[in-house]
């Protein structure tokens, strides 16, 4: 397959790393994927063209507005490639109807300017084929294409054996327990949790590091358009001995991990809701860290296969995060087991054979 | 005929007055006209539709801002009609060469700018409209005056008048204008003129962010001569209280920016001002006045010896409404709103 993707490429969000893993594994297995635009300097490591003749389908991904090119380029793309041959990822679940998980919605106004229906006749206008990051979508229309995948060749330690590995992860200096690199979008409530069950060993374990976006204050236009999602307490992350840092590029995220201990993987309220997946999702079984699923555990089993359960903690977050500090070796064996399984249902391989599956009918 | 009209939608400027009665008239005469979206407040006499497959013709209305379609919408809009059927129309005369009026209101601030209005415009349609009242020399532009009158919509309050004078529009290019024709006029005959009323955007003062992005000229005003000249500003009105407003003038005048005067281009002033019941006049010479207006028109031009025919008009009244009402029904004859839809559907379907 001859694919264009269009897509507002951001080096620290959205699906920039997934993208960045189909271009790099598209040659092994066949195909061929270009962005579509100029190349921006910050995003040497993608190709970019504005020829769409020579591809064989565009494919939108899409999470806000910006993924949308603006005139003449939108012209020029939907006048010339048929509807059939046009694809939309849906990545928040905009096509659907409205939404309302707590504070967290998939369409809003005083966010992105636009209203619901907008996003829906947009979506339905530009194809037929409408995909989204979950194995159960709500909308009869939409095709379930989990989008992001796991990709082996990006695990920072390959280790083989549980005991390798949990000698690996014991041994090297890390400063840091807790290791969530994210943005602070609708996940300050699950991220508040960890961090305060895990107060009472973070002296021994160390202490927590949150990178991403707006772990520092609450953005300013967060306050102005009194958007709730992006909230924080500064002085309780204070008290909590918390660090934080500036988002960090998407190919810095898995090395970076490696001065945590444990990564937390958290969805957004809408995204459990939905059983939306993430670039996240998969991308934390590369890093040399022991994963904390907090997210929906049928989703959780669903993707990982059955040892999911071991790294999906009770509510006792505090006493599963004691025993991975002691011993640590089963849960290896269970992030082991999970690798395996994510390379042999969630490879890109694997996504590129949906894709072409999802195309042909 | 079905026709999607997708614009910038502005309560108190731009082309929703023609809108509405291109709305208004057409279902009247069996036309179905739309404008894309779902309904908003203050719009009551739009009708609003997102079936854009539905209609026959979908027309971009595009004025002096190049960026207001969201990319929701119009990837919505651009995926659901057929290149053939999309049409532009260019209220400002931004598909044209650099043209720049006075050596201050220009269409493009230069070329990189012209560039882009005409690559945005070429990749939506391939015919663009201009509404000028003389033919375009580019083969890719059709003129059609688009802005007409409507005679039923002609507003008779027999209420007293408040204003001598009035002038209803922002001050959006029109200030040489004012400061060269108009203010000498009435400071000429202050003594005989009692209230004058200015209503509109930035008569007071100009908008905050002009400095700081050096887009000066537009807004350029001298609120002393107001006040030395006793003319009181007040804010701009919706449109559908335009008409009504200009009814408390015994005077209304008219003018357009320097650029569209040049281009011949029409506004939806044109007509407003003659729907009122007040004696128009209108800034434009007694021939370009005479195309538009019909042989009145020449009597209504405020052109040449402004300050006496201002005087005239303000001691002859009747003799003006008489002339206001054959100028009236020259419009009523070769613009109305049924005329304009018959030469909207001839340009497209040409």
């Amino acid at each position: 397959m001859k694919l264009l993707i269009i897509n507002d490429l951001n080096p620290t969000m959205k699906s920039v790393a997934t993208l960045e893993g189909y271009c790099r594994n598209a040659n092994k297995f066949g195909h061929h994927i270009s962005i579509y635009g100029d190349r921006p300097k910050y995003l040497r490591s993608f190709k970019y063209t504005k020829n769409y003749k020579d591809y064989d389908y565009a494919l939108f991904v899409m999470h806000n507005p910006q993924d949308i090119p603006g005139l003449p380029d939108l012209a020029r793309l939907l006048d010339n490639i048929p509807k059939e041959n046009r694809i939309v990822i849906d990545c928040l679940g905009h096509y659907n109807k409205t939404i309302r998980v707590e504070h967290d919605f998939n369409h809003l106004e005083k966010l992105d300017g636009h209203q619901g229906w907008e996003w829906i006749d947009a979506i339905k206008a530009i194809s037929d084929k409408i995909l989204q990051p979950t194995p159960n979508p709500l909308m009869n229309d939409v095709y379930p294409f989990l989008f992001h995948a796991f990709d082996s060749d990006k695990i920072d330690k390959p280790h083989l054996s549980p005991s390798e590995a949990t000698r690996s992860w014991s041994k090297s200096r890390r400063r840091h327990g807790i290791i969530y690199t994210g943005h602070n979008w609708q996940k300050w409530e699950q991220i508040l949790e960890i961090l305060k069950t895990t107060a009472k060993i973070s002296d021994k374990i160390g202490p927590p590091l949150l990178t991403g976006w707006n772990w520092d204050k609450r953005p300013d236009w967060a306050v102005e358009k009194g958007i709730k999602g992006a909230d924080l307490d500064s002085k309780l992350l204070k008290k909590l001995k918390v660090q934080t840092q500036q988002a960090i590029p998407f190919h810095k995220v898995i090395t970076h991990s490696r001065r945590g201990r444990i990564c937390p993987i958290v969805h957004r309220p809408l995204f459990n809701k939905m059983k939306f997946v993430t670039n996240r999702t998969f991308e934390t079984f590369c890093t040399e860290t022991i994963p904390l699923i907090r997210f929906n555990p049928t989703l959780a089993e669903h993707v990982y296969g059955p040892a999911a359960g071991k790294l999906i903690p009770d509510n006792d977050i505090l006493s599963h995060i004691t025993k991975i500090i002691e011993d640590p070796q089963p849960f290896w064996q269970a992030i082991i087991d999970i690798r395996k399984h994510l390379s042999l249902h969630h490879s890109f391989e694997c996504r590129f054979k949906e894709l072409e599956t999802i195309l042909k009918n | 005929m079905k026709i999607l009209f997708v614009m910038e939608l502005r309560l108190n400027a731009g082309s929703i007055q023609a809108v509405a009665s291109y709305i208004r008239t057409g279902h009247e005469l069996g036309y179905d006209f739309a404008v894309y979206g779902t309904k908003i407040n203050g719009f009551s006499s739009i009708k609003f539709s997102t079936d854009v497959r539905s209609f026959d013709f979908i027309i971009f209305i595009f004025e002096s801002n190049l960026y207001w379609p969201k990319k929701l919408p119009l990837a919505h809009i651009l995926a659901e009609s057929p290149r053939n059927r999309r049409v532009i129309l260019d209220a400002d005369g931004m598909y044209n060469p650099i043209i720049c009026i006075d050596g201050y209101d220009c269409n493009h601030e230069n070329e990189k700018n012209q560039k882009e209005w005409l690559d945005y415009y070429d990749s939506i349609a391939d015919k663009i409209i201009q509404p000028a009242i003389v033919p375009s020399q580019n083969p890719n532009v059709v003129s059609i005056p688009f802005y007409g009158y409507d005679p039923q919509y002609r507003y008779k309050s027999n209420t007293i008048k408040k204003y001598d004078l009035m002038y209803v529009g922002h001050n959006w290019w029109r200030w040489d204008v004012m400061r060269n024709i108009v203010l000498p006029a009435i400071k000429d005959n202050i003594d005989i003129i009692n209230d004058i009323c200015f209503i509109g955007h930035w008569w007071d003062k100009p908008p905050p962010w002009v400095k700081e992005c050096d887009f000066e000229d537009p807004f350029r005003l001298d609120h002393n001569q107001f006040k030395n000249l006793g003319i009181k500003t007040k804010p701009a009105i919706p449109y559908n209280q335009v008409i009504e407003m200009m009814d408390h003038g015994h005077i209304n005048i008219m003018t357009q920016r320097p650029l569209l005067r040049n281009l011949k281009h029409m506004t939806s002033k044109y007509f407003e001002i003659f729907s009122a019941d007040t004696i128009p006049l209108v800034i434009l010479d007694p021939d370009h006045s005479e195309l538009v207006y019909g042989s009145a028109g020449r009597d209504l031009s405020l052109h040449g010896s402004t300050s006496d025919k201002l005087k005239d008009v303000i001691q002859n009244k009747k003799k003006y409404n008489k002339i206001v009402n054959k100028a009236r029904d020259h419009i009523s004859k070769y613009h109305s709103y049924n005329q304009r839809i018959q030469e909207l559907e001839k340009a497209l379907i040409s």
